[in-house]
């Protein structure tokens, strides 16, 4: 299984955290940190979250990411997901939270390979 | 040399009925990855599908993410798997802290979990709590 991971860098006004490997309750917290760390000071505009290395995401994810966009809006920046594939795109479907987090529509029509 | 070890027939095991695999783990959020891979392990065997193999992978670990929200420090996970001609049943059972209670039905959790799996129940009792998915086996060998 795959490691998790998470970093920052910074584009312009936009934060994109890289996300990589499975993101659960044992991982989730490290992702809010990184959330905590970087969106409180209002210096960006957006942050993307980029999930295409994400291998697993569950419920805690979930929460994980809404709390980093509440934390976000509270500093006028808007915070979304992007190239998010296979189940996890799925999870975000299901918990209805795919519009909210700005899921695309095309994110997870490629279900192949996402089972490792 | 004769093989110190012999692989038993491929089918021989998938064909008995009723084998039950259960697995103890400490009630820790980083034991919840051996939980999926056990299970995605066992649902592929079971010749699941590879959609039915992740969707269970993830209701196993939303099941387990609950207890382990409920369950006190140094408890134990058990993570018993039933395996019929016609389905694959898992109970999750861990004991609950003190006043302790399972997330409600509008949770993400349970969203995940009941658009994942196939039936699920809950079974609580003082002492511990009990979340069991049945996902059918659509192409038994």
């Amino acid at each position: 299984m795959a490691k998790f991971t998470v970093s920052a860098d910074v584009e312009g006004t936009a934060l994109i955290v890289n996300v990589a490997g499975e993101v659960d309750m044992a991982t989730a917290p490290q992702l809010t940190a990184v959330f905590d760390e970087h969106l409180g000071g209002g210096r960006y505009q957006t942050c993307e979250v980029d999930l295409r290395r994400v291998t697993f995401l569950d419920s805690t994810g979930i929460k994980a990411l809404l709390t980093g966009q509440t934390r976000a809006n509270g500093t006028g920046c808007t915070l979304r997901v992007r190239a998010a594939s296979g189940w996890v795109a799925r999870v975000i479907q299901v918990t209805g939270m795919a519009d909210r987090l700005g899921l695309a529509p095309q994110d997870g029509e490629q279900r192949d390979g996402a089972a490792s | 040399m004769a093989p110190l070890t012999q692989l038993a027939p491929g089918d021989a095991a998938a064909t008995r009925k009723d084998d039950v695999v259960v697995l103890v783990v400490p009630a820790d959020g980083s034991y919840l990855a051996v939980l999926r891979t056990a299970t995605a392990g066992l649902a592929a065997r079971l010749q699941f599908t590879l959609d039915e193999i992740e969707d269970l992978r993830i209701a196993v670990d939303e099941a387990c993410a609950m207890l382990l929200a409920v369950a006190p420090t140094g408890a134990d996970l058990t993570c018993e798997f039933e395996v019929t001609p016609e389905a694959l049943a898992i109970n999750v059972t861990a004991p609950v802290k003190d006043s302790a209670a399972l997330p409600g039905g509008q949770s993400f959790s349970w969203q995940v979990l009941t658009a994942l799996a196939g039936t699920v129940s809950t079974e609580t009792t003082d002492e511990q709590a009990t979340i069991r998915l049945v996902k059918n086996r659509t192409n038994p060998t």
